[in-house]
């Protein structure tokens, strides 16, 4: 918990450093709904990266971190993220200077305010239940429903970065913050891909 | 013993040959008198012997200590079905009396596994069914005593899972071997020896069927010569068209194999003791080794012996230095590798006293293994000899269990760097932690044998170690290997050269 | 009651999920493959936990046994 309130104020301070002149009560809701929202962004790239450098080829190479912690850390992160997730949709909800309102966060495209990159997040958001969930009830539903479900997780990370990119008031201020995560998993999901082909086609590189 | 036993024209099935009289006759003389004479000493015509093969080594049992190799040498060739008859008599024993003879005999395995081949039949006879592989996959690279037994004694081998067959009320015997071994030849001209004798027609039948050994429906088969294919669920998964690797399993083979048929898996050298035991009886048999190690023992002497691939028969109360010295050695070497490249290393002074049974063995952290003893000389580097024998054995592994294929390369370039003297402190404790790791994770031994390797020469070679690390390889690692380790291949999980 | 855990070393890809299913019976070693630490499941909490994980375990490599009373 105490990590979670850490990253949301230092989101915070990002994303509210130049909004600061504008804080007055009308404002606070979005201002935190902002931050809450990167913050909850930044704690997904962390999950994706955590999960994707779990199933890395690669990752034998290195003794560390050790496998558990990576695992521990990406179940963690999922947790950071839902929670984070909760705070930004209710900040939202409550925000009446976008006015996107509680059917705005729930339903795609019924937003006022940027309809099409508030859906993406709407979208982004049920995706991050139905993968965290099936991945929770996994010793329940098996492994047939659970494991291919997981892979949804990428398709949110793209949702989730053009939502925040678009829909998001400063996202220029942030362009570094979405190149740098964008790549990052783009490079890891890739290398992961070419170095599982070529193990599949060719011995187990050591 | 160097006279060659009279071929006889096959007698009464009933009575026992002419060795295996005298055998018994001298065993129950020795027992009464207490006789025990000089161990080791070698018989047979030594001089006629062809490389390695053959010579027996004589232990407390009066003069005629020694029982599967006895009689003609290699030079001799393989011993044919009617001077097999001659001197062992034909096998007419029922079904009570070979699980009698399993029990009071204890047969041990002697593939390297060491399970008692009574547990097996035990396990397997309770379903319905079965079906017996002869394990003739010699896998160990140095190890020759498999290929000695099938080229010089093919119809004890064969006598021993036709006794199998019987006590399992089967007829389904396959012999397994690996392809380009050699052994092939030999076997199935003993086989069709026995079907030339009428040995599986039924009109042989005697009238006493209980008591007749019928000769099971044999079938040979080869597998990929691989160091992991002759693995017991390797060899029963091949012989059933999968492929020649270990895979895992929550139950014995014996209850429930590959094709769900209860399947004994057995070691050539385990069989052809129960074809002797079978005819001595089974308190005969024992006392030809010792309380601890019952019966002889084939073992492979290899390395810095006089005649590397040497194959000794041991029998008595034989030490480690009493096997040496059959190679030709009079003081203990540096170290002495035991039970095969997956096998232990022993300090040479510790070793010459160690008695070579398996609690004795144990003793010293090692087991008899595949029966492989190989001698490292004063002055030759056992970290190099290492590591080449563990990078060969990292590129055995069968591709398939996680930390085999991630972690035997990782000891293997540990243990290279170590012997190249290019390790630091830090290093050691690493290797032995990623030993630890794969210790007990694989699917069959394969991994734990490289660690208990690894492990006893960090051990034995402590010094050296120091020295490796201090000032770079000794002058040892530069000599030529004392092991022909052949050379390490790469790690294949693709799945293709398994069949 | 008397049931087991195994695993299947040829089928265990190091998904690790098992790990979160079954923390106190399953670790994972460097590589993140799963380890059993008691092959003997001791009481039914650990034997519900045990069933979870192999079900949840993308590659079915874990086997539960129960012995039949
Ligand atoms: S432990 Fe190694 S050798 Fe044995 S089955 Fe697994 S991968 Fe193959
Ligand atoms: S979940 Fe399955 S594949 Fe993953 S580590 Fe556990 S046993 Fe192995």
């Amino acid at each position: 918990m105490a990590g979670i309130l850490v990253v949301t104020v230092v989101a915070g301070r990002i994303a509210g450093a130049h909004l600061l002149p504008l804080l007055h009560d009308r404002m606070l809701p979005w201002i935190l709904g902002r931050s809450l929202g990167l913050a909850s962004y930044l704690a997904l790239t962390g999950m994706i990266v955590t999960g994707l450098w779990l199933r890395h080829p690669w990752r034998g190479r290195f003794r560390r971190p050790a496998a558990s912690t990576i695992l521990w850390s990406h179940v963690a992160l999922a947790a950071c993220t839902l929670t984070l997730l909760a705070g930004h949709l209710t900040a939202l909800a409550l925000d009446r200077y976008a006015g996107v309102g509680w059917i705005g966060v729930a339903v795609p495209w019924t937003s006022h305010y940027r309809p099409t990159p508030v859906a993406l997040g709407v979208l982004a958001l049920y995706g991050m239940v139905l993968v965290a969930g099936t991945a929770a009830l996994a010793g329940s539903i098996g492994r047939r429903i659970w494991f291919p479900v997981h892979s949804v997780a990428v398709a949110v990370f793209c949702a989730t970065a053009a939502h925040g990119i678009l829909a998001g008031s400063d996202a220029s201020g942030l362009r570094w913050l979405y190149v740098a995560t964008c790549s990052m998993v783009v490079v890891l999901q890739g290398t992961r891909w070419v170095a599982g082909t070529l193990q599949r086609n060719g011995g187990v590189q050591v | 013993m160097s006279t060659p036993v009279s071929i006889r024209p096959r007698g009464n099935p009933l009575s026992l040959g002419r060795l295996a009289q005298d055998i018994a006759r001298e065993a129950r003389a020795a027992q009464s008198e207490g006789i025990v004479a000089d161990p080791l000493m070698p018989v047979g015509d030594s001089d006629a012997a062809e490389r390695g093969v053959g010579r027996a080594l004589v232990g407390p049992v009066g003069s005629l200590g020694t029982v599967l190799l006895s009689g003609p040498t290699a030079g001799g060739g393989p011993a044919d079905l009617e001077l097999h008859l001659a001197r062992w008599g034909a096998l007419a024993v029922d079904t009570a009396t070979i699980l009698d003879v399993l029990d009071s005999s204890e047969i041990d395995g002697r593939g390297g596994g060491g399970f008692p081949l009574r547990r097996k039949v035990d396990a397997a006879r309770a379903a319905g069914h079965p079906l017996v592989i002869v394990n003739a996959s010699e896998s160990e690279p140095a190890s020759r005593k498999d290929a000695t037994l099938c080229t010089l004694r093919p119809h004890l081998v064969l006598d021993g899972a036709a006794l199998v067959a019987k006590a399992l009320g089967t007829s389904d015997v396959v012999v397994h071997m690996h392809r380009g071994s050699g052994m092939a030849g030999p076997l199935r001209a003993a086989i069709e020896q026995r079907k030339a004798a009428g040995f599986a027609a039924a009109d042989s039948l005697s009238p006493d069927q209980s008591h007749t050994v019928v000769d099971p429906a044999w079938r040979l088969s080869e597998g990929p010569d691989r160091y992991v294919s002759g693995e017991s669920s390797a060899v029963a998964s091949s012989v059933e068209g999968g492929e020649a690797r270990p895979y895992f399993t929550t139950s014995p083979l014996a209850v429930h194999g590959p094709s769900g048929r209860p399947t004994v898996v057995s070691n050539v050298e385990t069989l052809a003791h129960l074809a002797v035991a079978v005819r001595l009886g089974g308190d005969v048999w024992r006392a030809f080794g010792s309380d601890d190690a019952p019966g002889t023992r084939l073992v492979t002497l290899t390395g810095a012996v006089a005649e590397p691939g040497l194959v000794v028969e041991a029998s008595g109360p034989v030490t480690l230095g009493d096997l040496l010295q059959a190679g030709g050695l009079d003081h203990p070497p540096a170290a002495v590798l035991v039970g095969g490249f997956g096998g232990t290393w022993v300090d040479g002074a510790d070793a010459w006293s160690t008695p070579f049974s398996r609690p004795g063995l144990s003793d010293v952290g090692a087991g008899p293994g595949c029966g492989m003893v190989g001698v490292l000389p004063p002055g030759a580097c056992g970290l190099a000899e290492t590591a080449r024998i563990v990078a060969y054995l990292a590129g055995e592994s069968a591709g398939q269990c996680g930390s085999c294929v991630s972690g035997l390369p990782r000891l293997a370039a540990a243990l290279g760097d170590l012997a190249r003297g290019r390790m630091r402190r830090r290093g050691v404790r690493k290797t032995a932690s990623i030993a630890d790791e794969i210790f007990g994770s694989g699917a069959c031994g394969h991994p734990d044998a490289v660690v208990r390797l690894v492990r006893s020469a960090l051990d034995v070679f402590a010094g050296d170690v120091e020295a490796h690390l201090d000032g770079g390889p000794c002058a040892g690692a530069e000599l030529a290997p004392v092991f022909m380790v052949p050379g390490p291949r790469r790690i294949d999980s693709s799945g293709g050269g398994w069949k | 009651m008397s049931a087991t855990i195994r695993i299947d070393p040829t089928r265990c890809r190091g998904h690790a999920i098992c790990a979160v299913f079954f923390s106190s019976g399953i670790e994972l070693d460097q590589w993140g493959y799963g380890k059993i630490i008691d092959v003997e499941l001791q009481d039914e909490r650990a034997l519900k936990r045990a069933r979870r994980a192999a079900n949840a375990c993308p590659n079915g490599a874990l086997v539960v046994e129960e012995a039949l009373a």
